[in-house]
């Protein structure tokens, strides 16, 4: 039991920690809207990438690439949302 | 999912994502492995037998689960001040959720394959 809330610790902590340690933290917003643009670019492109390459044959590499495309479409649909959200606080910053 | 949300590519120089990008092809090809097909963070599967990587996986699945109730505890923000802690968050539970969504049909696939031998991948 003492483990287990030792490890419950140890993940919020993590948890915690990841939140703090994102890249936005570090960005004005100005700066946030356009590094969001440019990973949205290399993430658009890999996953391009991944559909010009020859499927792989072995069972195990065609579930990482499985696991790497569920990412990568996960990371844009969340940039394209936080792109529409950050363009809408500017704007009506200014207004 | 680690990675993904620390490792900014937009933020290093571009002399240092080349050579990144060479780091891990020549660590990928070293391996057998060519660049491109790959997902570093699962690398060591190519290591274990299905049965070990069924198990490896459930475990992964029991922690992204409890990931994703810790941070359902946390209060919510109110602040329109707090956009860039709701994108943050967002992008934790998005990460979370997709991650959970795999590992779930990834294990359904390696159960199907040690009953039946076949690794459903349609």
């Amino acid at each position: 039991m003492q483990q287990q809330k030792s490890s419950e610790g140890a993940l919020a902590v993590l948890l915690r920690e990841t939140a703090q340690a994102h890249f936005l933290r570090t960005l004005a917003m100005p700066d946030a809207l356009a590094a969001l643009r440019e990973r949205r670019d290399i993430a658009r492109r890999l996953l391009a990438h991944l559909g010009e390459e020859p499927e792989p044959h072995a069972a195990v590499s065609l579930l990482m690439l499985d696991h790497y495309r569920a990412l990568l479409e996960a990371e844009l649909a969340w940039i394209d949302r936080v792109v529409a959200i950050l363009m809408a606080h500017m704007s009506s910053s200014l207004n | 999912m680690w990675q993904i949300i620390c490792l900014c590519l937009p933020a290093v120089t571009h002399s240092e994502r080349q050579r990144f990008f060479s780091l891990f092809s020549s660590a990928l090809q070293a391996s057998g492995n060519r660049p491109g097909e790959m997902d570093f963070g699962l690398f060591f599967l190519h290591s274990l037998s299905p049965e070990e990587a069924l198990t490896v996986l459930e475990e992964r699945l029991a922690l992204v689960t409890r990931s994703q109730e810790l941070l359902r505890l946390q209060p919510e923000k109110e602040s329109v001040q707090d956009v860039l802690q709701a994108a943050i968050d967002d992008h934790m539970h998005t990460l979370l959720s997709a991650e959970r969504a795999w590992l779930q049909r990834t294990i359904a696939r390696l159960r199907l394959l040690s009953v039946t031998g076949n690794l459903l991948l349609t």
